[in-house]
C-alpha cells in the first residue's frame, strides 16, 4: 500500500521534472516538419479505422432502422 | 426493408481492410519522403516520375468509373446500353493497366528499380499493389459482363464488383497526388 502511494506520488510529480521524456528520437530530434508529418500520419492511421467501421455501422443502422 | 446482400457486405468489409492497407503504404511513403536526406525527393540520380503522362492515365481510370456508374444506372431500364457502358468501363480499365505497364518499362530503363532507392521501392510497391487490385477488379467485371451477356441476372455480384472497382478508381487519385508529386 505504501509502495503504491509512493508510486502514484512519483507519477504525479513526474510532469514537474525540467526535461521532457523524449521517447521517439525521430519525432522529437528531427526538424518540426518531420514531427508534423509523424503527427499527421499517426492521426490518420488512428482515425481511419474508426471512421471506416463507424461509417459502415451507421450505414447498416440507417438501412435497417 | 431491402436486405444488404452478403456479397455486398463482405465486399464493404474487404474494401475497408484494403483502405487501411493503402493508408499504411501511403503513410510509410510520406514519412520516408519527409525524412529523406537533405529533403531531396526523388533522391539524387533517380528519375522524376512522369506526372503529365500519368495524369492522362488517371483521367482514363476516372472515366472508366463514370462508365460503370452509367452501366449500373441503365442496368434495369436499358440492359443493352448498360452492357455497352460496362464494356467501355472494362476496356478503359485494361487501357489504364496497359499504360501503367508502359510507364514502368520507361522508368526501369531510366534506372528506377525496386533496389535503386527507397523512392523506387515505394513507387513499385504502392503502384504495383494498386495495379494488382485493378487486374483483379477487371477480371471480376469481365466475369460479370460475360454472365450478363448470357442472360443471367446477378445484381448482388454486380454490386459487389462495382464496389471493388469504385475503390480501385477512387484510391488512385490519392496515390497519384501523394506518390507522383
Amino acid at each position: 500500500m505504501k509502495f503504491c502511494s509512493r508510486l502514484v506520488a512519483a507519477a504525479g510529480l513526474a510532469p514537474l521534472l525540467p526535461a521532457a521524456a523524449r521517447a521517439c528520437a525521430a519525432c522529437a530530434a528531427g526538424d518540426p516538419k518531420n514531427a508534423g508529418t509523424y503527427l499527421g500520419m499517426t492521426l490518420m492511421m488512428s482515425a481511419l479505422p474508426l471512421i471506416l467501421v463507424g461509417g459502415l455501422a451507421y450505414w447498416l443502422w440507417r438501412r435497417y432502422s | 426493408m431491402r436486405r444488404v446482400p452478403n456479397g455486398v457486405l463482405g465486399m464493404l468489409i474487404f474494401v475497408a481492410a484494403e483502405v487501411m492497407f493503402f493508408a499504411a503504404l501511403i503513410s510509410a511513403h510520406t514519412i520516408a519522403r519527409s525524412t529523406a536526406l537533405g529533403g531531396m525527393w526523388p533522391p539524387p540520380g533517380q528519375p522524376r516520375l512522369p506526372v503529365e503522362r500519368t495524369a492522362f492515365n488517371t483521367a482514363v481510370l476516372l472515366l472508366s468509373g463514370v462508365l460503370l456508374w452509367l452501366a449500373n444506372r441503365y442496368m434495369n431500364s436499358v440492359p443493352r446500353l448498360a452492357r455497352r457502358y460496362l464494356e467501355g468501363a472494362v476496356g478503359l480499365g485494361i487501357a489504364f493497366v496497359f499504360l501503367q505497364g508502359v510507364e514502368w518499362v520507361g522508368l526501369l530503363r531510366e534506372g528506377l528499380t525496386l533496389r535503386s532507392s527507397s523512392h523506387g521501392a515505394f513507387f513499385y510497391l504502392i503502384v504495383g499493389a494498386h495495379a494488382l487490385h485493378a487486374v483483379a477488379a477487371i477480371v471480376a467485371l469481365a466475369w460479370v459482363y460475360l454472365l450478363m451477356r448470357r442472360g443471367r441476372q446477378m445484381p448482388a455480384a454486380f454490386a459487389a464488383t462495382q464496389l471493388f472497382w469504385y475503390f480501385v478508381v477512387l484510391v488512385w487519385p490519392v496515390i497519384y497526388l501523394r506518390v507522383y508529386f
